[in-house]
C-alpha cells in the first residue's frame, strides 16, 4: 500500500484569478511551489509541474475547479466556499479554511425598489444570479420561489436594465454594487476559500492526502500569524 | 408541433439512457455472471422481484423511503393504485424475506442483480438506468455478518479483473451518538464539519464533547492501533461500535492480508439507514465508490445486512475484453459441420458464399472472422 502513496502523482487544481494570488503564499509555505512558467500570462499550457515529482498543478476557472474534483479528475484543489456550496458535490471533503478570498454572498436590489417590495412577502422571485443552487436552497427555505437567470459576469447591470429586481452575487466592499445604484438586502452566505480533497483519492491515497493536509493546515496557521504582523 | 416532429432524429433516447452495443455488452453480461455466481458459491440465495411495485410497499419505511426521491412513479389503470419503478433493489429483498421467505430459517443468505430507474442521474454518473447488483444476509446485522458478505464483495469485485481495491470502514451512527450531547444548533454546525472533516471548524464549537470527536478524526487512516487507544474514552455504546469495525477489519485482513483498509469511523456520507458497520469499496481509477454495505433493519423490522455493487462504475475498470474469434462457414458446408463446431464451444459466423467462390474469403475478412472453414474435413484456416 506504501508504494501506491508513494508513487501516485497528484493533481492539484487551483482558481484562476482573485484567489490564485492569495493562495501562492500559502503553498508555499506548505513546501509546494509551481513551476515558473505557471505565473507567465503568455504560456499557454493548463497543466504545470512543481517543485514535487508527484504533483502537477492546473490553473482552471473557479467554477471549474469543483468539476474537476468531483469527477476525481484533480485530487485536490483550492476553491471558494460559494464554488463548493453551490455544487454541493458529495464526493468533495472541505478539510481546510483557508482564510483567504473572503467575501460575502448577498442578495442585492436597486435602491429605490426595496421599499416597494418587500421580499419577506413575496412568493415568487426572479434573480440574475452565477449561484442558482445556493439561491434556490436560500429563498425555498423562506418559502420563496425563485426563477434564477444565469449570468455569468457583469451582474449588477441586470436589475437597472430591467432583467430582473434583484441579483445574487459576491461583494467584498460594496463598491461595485453602490456605483450601479444597488444596495445589499440581506446576506446569503460568508465566502473563503478553502482546501478542498476528492473523497475517493482520500480513501485510497490516505497517508499521502492526509500529509499534504497537515502541511497546508501548518501553513495556513503561519500565514495567518505573518498577515497579523503586516 | 408537427415541425418539431420532423427534425427529430430516432436516435435520440430520453436523458441517462444509452444502447449498449458489443463488445461492452458482452463484457458487462460476463461481469455480472461472473459476479453472481461468486455470491451463489458462498451459499447466497437467487431472487429476481419485479421492475415496478406499489409506492406504499417499495418506497415504505426502511432502505426503500430513502429512495422515494429518486423513483419514478406510473399509475397502474387497473386499481388506479401509485407503483413507483425501482430504483434501488434492496428494499425489494426486505420485502421478499419478510413475506414470502417469512417462514425459512435464519440466517436468510440471498443474491439479486437488475435494472434500476433513478428520476435523477447520481452525481458522478449521468446514467439513468443502472444495474445493479447485490447480496443481502438476513436476520443478523452483528460484526460478523459484516465480515461475511464484505469478503464475498471484496472476492466477487475481484474475480471480475478489478484491480487495486480499497476498503473503507466506518460506523454511520456513531457521529450521531458522540454529538447527542450537544445542543441542537451546535450539533448541526458539528455535524457539517464532520461531513467536510474540517477539524479546525469543529474546534471553534465551544463543547466538552467535540474533543473526542476530533481525536476520532485524527485517527482516522489506515492505522487502527490509533483508534484502539481511543476506547477508554468513549461510551460503552461507542466503544462496541468501534469493537465491531475492527472486528470486521481483522476479519478481512485475515482473508486479504495485503488489501488497503482505511478506518473511517465517522463517515456519514452515502449512508442512509445504515445501523453498525458500514464499509464502502474504492478502486483506484474509478469515480467514487464501487460498492457500499453494512449493517440495517429491514422495513420488516428485521436485523440485515447488505452489499451494493455498482455495476455502472465496475464495468468502467473491467480489463480489456478479448473479442470473440469467428469461424466463417461458407454456405455450401453440411449444418451439421457447423453445428459441430458450436458443439465444441466455438464461435460461427454462417456465410453467404459458397467456398470456391472468392467473396467468401472476402465476407470472411469483412465480418472479421479469424478462421474460415474451406470443407468439411480439413481444420479451419486462418483468415489473413
Amino acid at each position: 500500500m506504501n508504494s501506491r502513496n508513494d508513487t501516485k502523482k497528484l493533481i492539484l487544481a487551483l482558481p484562476k484569478g482573485r484567489i490564485l494570488e492569495e493562495a501562492i503564499p500559502i503553498l508555499k509555505l506548505a513546501g509546494i511551489e509551481p513551476e515558473p512558467a505557471f505565473f507567465e500570462s503568455s504560456d499557454r499550457r493548463l497543466r504545470f509541474s512543481s517543485n514535487h515529482h508527484n504533483i502537477d498543478i492546473i490553473r482552471i476557472r473557479s467554477f471549474d475547479v469543483a468539476t474537476f474534483l468531483a469527477y476525481g479528475s484533480a485530487h485536490i484543489a483550492i476553491a471558494g466556499s460559494d464554488v463548493l456550496q453551490e455544487f454541493n458535490h458529495p464526493e468533495i471533503y472541505a478539510p481546510i479554511d483557508l482564510r483567504i478570498g473572503k467575501c460575502r454572498l448577498v442578495v442585492a436590489a436597486k435602491e429605490d425598489t426595496v421599499y416597494l417590495h418587500d421580499q419577506r412577502q413575496l412568493s415568487y422571485i426572479r434573480i440574475a444570479t452565477k449561484y442558482p443552487e445556493i439561491t434556490r436552497r436560500y429563498f425555498a427555505e423562506k418559502g420563496i420561489q425563485v426563477d434564477c437567470i444565469k449570468l455569468n459576469g457583469a451582474m449588477e447591470i441586470a436589475p437597472n436594465l430591467g432583467l430582473c429586481r434583484r441579483i445574487v452575487d459576491l461583494v467584498e466592499t460594496g463598491s461595485t454594487l453602490s456605483a450601479n445604484g444597488l444596495v445589499e438586502i440581506e446576506e446569503v452566505m460568508n465566502v473563503s476559500s478553502k482546501l478542498a480533497v476528492n473523497r475517493a483519492a482520500w480513501k485510497i491515497y490516505p497517508e499521502l492526502i492526509s500529509k499534504w493536509i497537515t502541511k497546508i493546515r501548518e501553513a495556513v496557521n503561519t500565514n495567518s500569524k505573518l498577515e497579523k504582523i503586516d | 408541433m408537427a415541425e418539431e416532429n420532423k427534425n427529430f432524429n430516432q436516435g435520440l433516447l430520453p436523458a441517462g439512457l444509452v444502447d449498449l452495443l458489443e463488445p461492452i455488452a458482452s463484457q458487462n453480461d460476463q461481469a455480472i455472471t461472473t459476479m453472481l455466481n461468486c455470491f451463489g458459491q458462498f451459499g447466497y440465495q437467487r431472487v429476481k422481484p419485479p421492475l415496478v411495485e406499489f409506492e406504499s410497499t417499495l418506497l415504505a419505511k426502511g432502505p426503500g423511503a430513502t429512495t422515494a426521491a429518486k423513483s419514478f412513479r406510473l399509475m397502474d389503470p387497473l386499481t388506479q393504485d401509485m407503483m413507483a419503478l425501482r430504483s434501488d433493489m434492496t428494499a425489494q429483498i426486505a420485502r421478499i424475506s419478510g413475506t414470502r421467505l417469512k417462514h425459512e430459517p435464519r440466517p436468510l443468505r440471498l443474491t439479486y442483480e437488475g435494472d434500476v430507474m433513478r428520476v435523477i442521474p447520481d452525481s458522478l454518473n449521468s446514467e439513468r438506468q443502472l444495474y445493479q447488483a447485490g447480496a443481502e444476509l438476513i436476520g443478523y446485522n452483528d460484526a460478523t455478518a459484516t465480515a461475511e458478505i464484505l469478503v464475498m464483495g471484496v472476492k466477487a469485485l475481484l474475480s471480475v479483473g478489478l484491480k487495486s481495491i480499497t476498503v473503507d470502514l466506518g460506523v454511520p451512527s456513531l457521529a450521531e451518538k458522540l454529538l447527542c450531547n450537544l445542543s441542537a444548533d451546535r450539533s448541526v454546525l458539528a455535524k457539517k464539519s464532520i461531513l467536510d472533516k474540517d477539524i479546525d471548524a469543529l474546534l471553534k464549537i465551544d463543547d466538552k464533547n467535540i474533543n473526542l470527536i476530533v481525536k476520532v478524526l485524527n485517527a482516522s487512516g489506515s492505522d487502527g492501533e490509533a483508534l484502539l487507544k481511543l476506547l477508554p474514552e468513549m461510551s460503552e455504546d461507542a466503544r462496541n461500535m468501534i469493537d465491531d469495525m475492527l472486528f470486521v477489519a481483522w476479519q478481512l485482513r485475515d482473508a486479504y492480508p495485503t488489501l488497503p483498509i482505511t478506518f473511517d469511523p465517522l463517515e456519514m456520507r452515502g449512508f442512509d439507514y445504515h445501523t453498525g458497520v458500514g464499509f464502502s469499496i474504492f478502486a483506484e481509477g474509478l469515480r467514487g465508490e464501487i460498492a457500499r454495505g453494512g449493517a440495517y433493519l429491514t422495513g420488516f423490522g428485521e436485523p440485515a445486512t447488505g452489499l451494493s455493487v455498482y455495476m455502472e462504475r465496475v464495468f468502467r475498470g473491467l480489463p480489456e475484453f478479448m473479442p470473440k474469434q469467428y469461424i466463417y462457414i461458407p454456405n455450401d458446408i453440411p449444418k451439421q459441420t457447423m453445428l459441430k463446431y458450436i458443439d465444441r464451444g466455438r464461435c460461427v459466423i454462417a456465410g453467404r458464399y459458397k467456398s470456391d467462390d472468392k467473396l467468401a474469403l472476402e465476407e470472411a475478412k469483412q465480418l472479421k472472422c479469424t478462421f474460415i472453414l474451406l470443407n468439411s474435413i480439413s481444420p479451419p484456416e486462418k483468415v489473413e
